[in-house]
C-alpha cells in the first residue's frame, strides 16, 4: 500500500485502492474522512482552526486550515474524483482533543468539533462514526478501498471507528 | 523535593552542555547583549560555524546571495535561531532521541521543543516588553528537557498510567508523574539546569512552565509565556507522546497576557507556519 500524508491544513482524495491516506498527530485539529461507496473514492481533510474569518488570506492560500472553508474544498475534490455530489457520503470524524481550561478560552479542539460540524450540516451531512475530544493525540488511517478508518494514538494502540 | 537517586545518579552523569551553547544561553539571557556578542562566541567552534552558515544558505532560509560569513548568518537567521542551532548540537541525541517512558517516537521532542520556542517568542512579543523574545524562545526549546530523562524512569509504568490517566485520576500529568516516581519531569529538568550551571531565568523557566504561579513574581511573564507556548504546541498536535494534551491551564496567565480565542488561533497559525518552514533545515 502506498500511503498519502496530509500535513495540517492540507486534504487529499483518492480513488485508488492500493492506496492509504494519513494524517499524523492531530493534537485540538480535526480529520475529517469522507468515502463514497458508489466511486469507491476517498478523501481525507486536516482542519486546524474552526473560523477563516481570522485570516482571509490564509483561507484563500490553503483553505483547509479552518473548518468553514476545508470542507467544501474537500467536498469539491470529492467530485472532482467522481461522487456525482448526490450519492450518499460515508463522514467520520476524529481529533478535537483540548487542554484543561476551566474558561475555554484555549478550548480550540471543542471549536474545531462544533464548527465542523455545522459546516458538514449545511451539506446535510453528519458522521457515521467519531472518536472526538479528550486530551489525546491522534493519528488517522483511511483506507481507499474499503473506506476503513483506524485511529493510532501513543501509548493506545489503533482501533477502528 | 528529593530527586529518586537513580534519576540524580543519571543526571550527575550527563555530560555538560558545549562551553559555547552555556556561553550563547548566558548572552541570550543578558538584556544588553549585542549580536557582536553573540558572533564572538559562535566564532569559537569551527563544526557550529560552519552547520550555522550552511542552515543560512539552506533554501528555507535563503533564495538569494550565497552567505558566507558567521556574523551574516547570524542576522540572517536571528541570534535565538542560532541559539538554538547550538543547544541541538550540543545536546546531541538527548532533545532529538525516542522517549519510550512516554511513548513518544524518534524526533518528537524536538519537533515540541522547537514549536513551543516559537510560540513563546510569539507571546513575549505580547508582553509589552517584560519579556525578550530570544529568551523566551530559547527558553521554550528547553523547558520539557526533564522529560529525556524521566522516560527511562516511567517506562515500566506506562501502561499503568495510561490506564489511570484515562480513567480520570489525575487531570494534570505531572500529577501523575510525582504519584508514579516521586518526581515530575519538570523538576527533573530544573537539577539537569543545576547541573549544567544554566542562567536562573532558564531554570526557573524549565522548573516552573507547567505551574508558573510557583515561579518568583520577577519570573512570571517569562513563565506565563512558556506555559501558554508549551499548551500551544500541545494543541497544534506537537505533544511529546501518551500525555498529550493532559495538562492544566494556570489562569493566573491573565495578569500578564490579554488573551482571547482569536490572538491563540493567531499564535498557532504563526507557530505552524514558522515550524513547517524550518523543519526541514533543522532535522537535516
Amino acid at each position: 500500500m502506498n500511503t498519502i500524508y496530509v500535513g495540517i491544513g492540507e486534504f487529499a482524495v483518492s480513488k485508488d485502492p492500493d492506496q492509504v491516506i494519513k494524517t499524523m498527530a492531530l493534537g485540538s485539529c480535526v480529520a475529517v474522512m469522507l468515502n463514497d461507496k458508489a466511486t469507491k473514492c476517498a478523501g481525507l481533510l486536516h482542519v486546524a482552526l474552526p473560523d477563516s474569518s481570522i485570516n482571509l488570506k490564509r483561507a484563500q492560500e490553503k483553505p483547509g486550515s479552518f473548518a468553514d472553508t476545508g470542507v467544501p474544498e474537500l467536498l469539491k475534490a470529492m467530485r472532482r474524483c467522481g461522487w456525482d455530489g448526490k450519492g450518499r457520503l460515508v463522514v467520520k470524524l476524529a481529533g478535537g482533543a483540548s487542554i484543561m481550561d476551566p474558561n475555554n478560552t484555549f478550548n480550540i479542539g471543542k471549536r474545531n468539533i462544533l464548527a465542523v460540524k455545522k459546516t458538514l450540516w449545511a451539506y446535510r451531512l453528519g458522521a457515521i462514526g467519531e472518536d472526538l475530544a479528550g486530551t489525546i493525540s491522534r493519528s488517522v488511517t483511511l483506507f481507499v478501498e474499503t473506506g476503513k478508518c483506524t485511529i493510532s494514538s501513543p501509548g493506545r494502540g489503533e482501533w477502528e471507528i | 523535593m528529593n530527586l529518586p537517586p537513580a534519576i540524580e545518579a543519571q543526571i550527575r552523569d550527563i555530560p555538560m552542555i558545549s562551553e559555547v551553547a552555556t556561553k550563547l544561553l548566558n548572552i541570550v539571557a543578558n538584556p544588553k547583549h549585542s549580536v557582536k556578542n553573540v558572533v564572538t562566541v559562535i566564532e569559537q567552534d569551527v563544526y557550529l560555524t560552519a552547520r550555522i552558515i550552511r542552515v543560512a544558505n539552506s533554501a528555507a532560509f535563503n533564495r538569494g546571495n550565497e552567505i558566507t560569513s558567521i556574523q551574516r548568518a547570524v542576522l540572517h537567521l536571528g541570534e535565538s535561531f542560532v541559539t538554538g542551532i547550538a543547544i541541538k548540537t550540543s545536546t546531541g541525541e538527548m532533545l532529538t532521541g525516542e522517549l519510550e517512558g512516554y511513548d513518544s517516537p524518534e524526533g518528537e521532542l524536538w519537533r515540541h521543543c522547537l514549536q513551543a520556542a516559537f510560540a513563546a517568542r510569539e507571546v513575549a512579543k505580547l508582553s509589552k516588553g517584560r519579556v525578550m523574545p530570544d529568551q523566551a524562545y530559547t527558553a521554550g526549546l528547553l523547558m520539557d528537557v526533564g522529560m529525556a530523562i524521566m522516560s527511562g524512569h516511567i517506562s515500566k509504568h506506562s501502561v499503568e498510567i495510561i490506564r489511570r490517566l484515562d480513567s480520570g485520576e489525575h487531570a494534570d500529568f505531572t500529577e501523575m508523574e510525582r504519584d508514579t516516581i516521586g518526581v515530575d519531569h519538570a523538576q527533573v529538568g530544573w537539577e539537569l539546569a543545576a547541573h549544567w550551571t544554566l542562567p536562573e531565568s532558564l531554570a526557573i523557566g524549565i522548573r516552573d512552565h507547567h505551574h508558573p504561579s510557583r515561579a518568583p513574581e520577577e519570573y512570571r511573564p517569562l513563565v506565563y509565556a512558556l506555559h501558554i507556548a508549551d499548551l500551544i504546541a500541545r494543541m497544534a498536535g506537537f505533544g511529546v507522546g501518551s500525555e498529550a494534551l493532559q495538562y492544566s491551564l494556570d489562569e493566573g496567565y491573565l495578569a500578564y497576557y490579554r488573551l482571547d480565542s482569536k490572538n491563540i488561533s493567531e499564535l498557532m497559525l504563526v507557530v505552524m507556519d514558522e515550524f513547517s518552514k524550518v523543519e526541514r533545515s533543522l532535522f537535516s
